[in-house]
Order: C-alpha cells, then structure tokens, then sequence
C-alpha cells in the first residue's frame, strides 16, 4: 500500500460550492502540507477523505483498489487527528493509551516517549494545548493506518511541543503518508515535501511561497 | 468499544432508575421493576445516545481512528441493552414466582 489518490470531490454548503472536482495524491514517504484561507474547504476535505461527511462526489482509491467512503474508517486506512479535543476528557492518560493498544509492548512504546511520563497522571481535560496534541499524535500516530490526516497540529502549540511534534512527524515518514493542514503555515512549509493550495475549491502544486502571496492568503512572504 | 458502551448506558440507566422510582413511589416494586428494565430495553439507548452526543460528542473521533462507524457503535451497544434487559426480565419474573 502506497498511494491514496482522491479525485473529483464536489461539495456544496446550501447553494455555496465548496469543492470544485478537487484532487489530490498521498504517497508513504511524504509529508503533504495542505494551505488555504478560513473557509475554503480544508477540514471539510480531511472530513470527506476520512469518511465522515459525505460528499456530493468523491473518489478514492489506495493503490489500484478503489474503496467507498464508508469503508474508510472500516478498514482503517486513514487515522485522523481533528482540530477540537477527542480524546475522553475525564480520562487520565495512562487510561487512555490502553484503549487505542491493547499489548503491553505498544502501550510502553506511547508511555516512554519522550515528555509523556511527566503528565500520564493528569485528566486529558488538564492538559495543555501542547501536551493534548502532542499525545493526540503520538496515540494515532503510531496505530496502523498507512495514512495520516492533521487538522491544524501546530495551532496554540507551545515551541517545546512543536518541535517534538515535528520530530515525531518526520519520524513516521517512513511508513506512512501524511497530509497537514495548519494556519501556522512557517510550520507546515518547513515540514511538508509537497505543497498544496485550495483555492475556489481547486488543489493546485505549489513550490514557492509567492504562491500563497498571489493566492491572498499571505500579504507577503 | 466497551468504553463508549459504558459512557452511553450510564445514562441509560440513570434515565431508566428514574423511571423506576416514579412507578416504585406508587406501589409495586416488581412492577416497577419490570418498567424500568423495558424502558431501558426500549427506549434506554436512544436516552444514552442523547446524553453522549451532548457530554461527549467530540470522542466519536476516538472511536473512527480504531475503525468504528458510529453506526456500530450505536447498533452494537442497542443490542446488548436490549438483551441485557430481556434476560434482566426474564429473571425478574422467574424470581417473582419462586418467591
């Protein structure tokens, strides 16, 4: 399994269209960084990809094998880390890790990386913005799912935290494909291989930060 | 699974228990009893369901990421309350007429 290929995705809001035929390709091995203005469609994408928001047309296709949108989460090929808080809130994180692995061995691996141990006593509701995320990562992160959605990773992360997300993020490259979308666009242009830019609900390649200058999303570079 | 199936039926049973008292303060314990166990066979779920999508909507997320539809989730947890409540019945009534 090495490429998730999404085509033609239409999505309107009431009479607003969203998601003109967009598209887009994940490979293993590649971090893609996904920019565009408040509103244009992002995290309605990383929804529709993961399956749950349906789209008024999608394609998807991993390798040669086309899947159903509902066949998604099913067949966990996609793990997805939203942009709100998931994990149960009243929980203390050393709870919350055995509910994602069951074998000792993969609850050891979570609970020995790097910072965890300092707070694995405290409810995920008294974490940090920075120490919530960068566990969020770690837990889905490591699951199994060759492909990986990240919606807004970085936003409200302490500096610490960034680099250890960035570190862990470059760290999964090798075995999986991973798509960010994030404000803190610095971030996401460091980290990301290939860039993208949704812009009136087309994906277009990007290579120069010019781009997001033309595109009205940055002032100036 | 077990850990959505537990955050739901809390409610359920908190939504059924009240039930119960209401029949039990008008005489009859089996009898309301045996309404607490239908209602929360019944109806007990979708109460569950209510109070989970509004303490805990967010944690739909947790269960995505390990491969659960929220379809499963609510058809799996349904199912085992409703059998839950029809064996909890069944024993109630057995119970009643040995005792």
């Amino acid at each position: 399994m090495h490429k998730l290929t999404v085509q033609h995705v239409t999505q309107y809001f009431k009479k607003r269209e969203i998601l003109k035929n967009a598209s887009l390709e994940l490979k293993i091995g590649e971090i893609t960084g996904l920019f565009g203005r408040n509103g244009s469609g992002k995290s309605t994408l990383l929804k529709i990809i993961f399956g749950t928001l349906k789209a008024q047309s999608v394609r998807l296709q991993v390798d040669e094998k086309l899947y159903k949108p509902n066949q998604i989460i099913t067949k966990q090929l996609v793990g997805y880390v939203p942009q709100f808080s998931f994990l149960p809130a009243l929980l203390k994180v050393r709870d919350v890790i055995p509910l994602f692995y069951e074998s000792s061995d993969d609850q050891d691996m979570i609970f020995n990386s790097p910072k965890i141990a300092a707070f694995s006593d405290q409810k995920i509701g008294t974490l940090s913005i920075g120490e919530r995320r960068y566990l969020e990562l770690l837990i889905i992160g490591n699951l199994d799912h060759p492909f990986l959605l990240l919606d807004e990773p970085f936003s409200m992360v302490e500096p610490l935290y960034k680099e250890k997300i960035n570190e862990f993020l470059i760290s999964l490259k090798a075995k999986k494909a991973i798509l960010i979308t994030d404000h803190y666009y610095q971030d996401v242009w460091k980290i990301s291989d290939k860039k993208l830019l949704l812009q009136d609900g087309k994906i277009t390649k990007i290579i120069e930060k010019t781009a997001l200058v033309e595109a009205g999303y940055l002032r100036s570079v | 699974m077990w850990r959505y199936y537990l955050d739901v039926t809390k409610f359920s049973l908190l939504f059924s228990a009240l039930f119960c008292l209401f029949f039990a303060s008008g005489g009859g314990f089996f009898y309301a009893l045996i309404i607490g166990l239908i209602v929360f066979g019944i109806f007990g779920t979708v109460i569950g369901l209510i109070g989970f999508n509004y303490f805990h909507a967010t944690e739909y997320y947790t269960y995505y990421n390990l491969g659960f539809t929220k379809a499963k989730l609510i058809r799996t947890t349904y199912l085992i309350n409703l059998v839950l409540a029809i064996v909890c019945t069944g024993l109630a009534m057995l119970l009643n007429l040995i005792f």
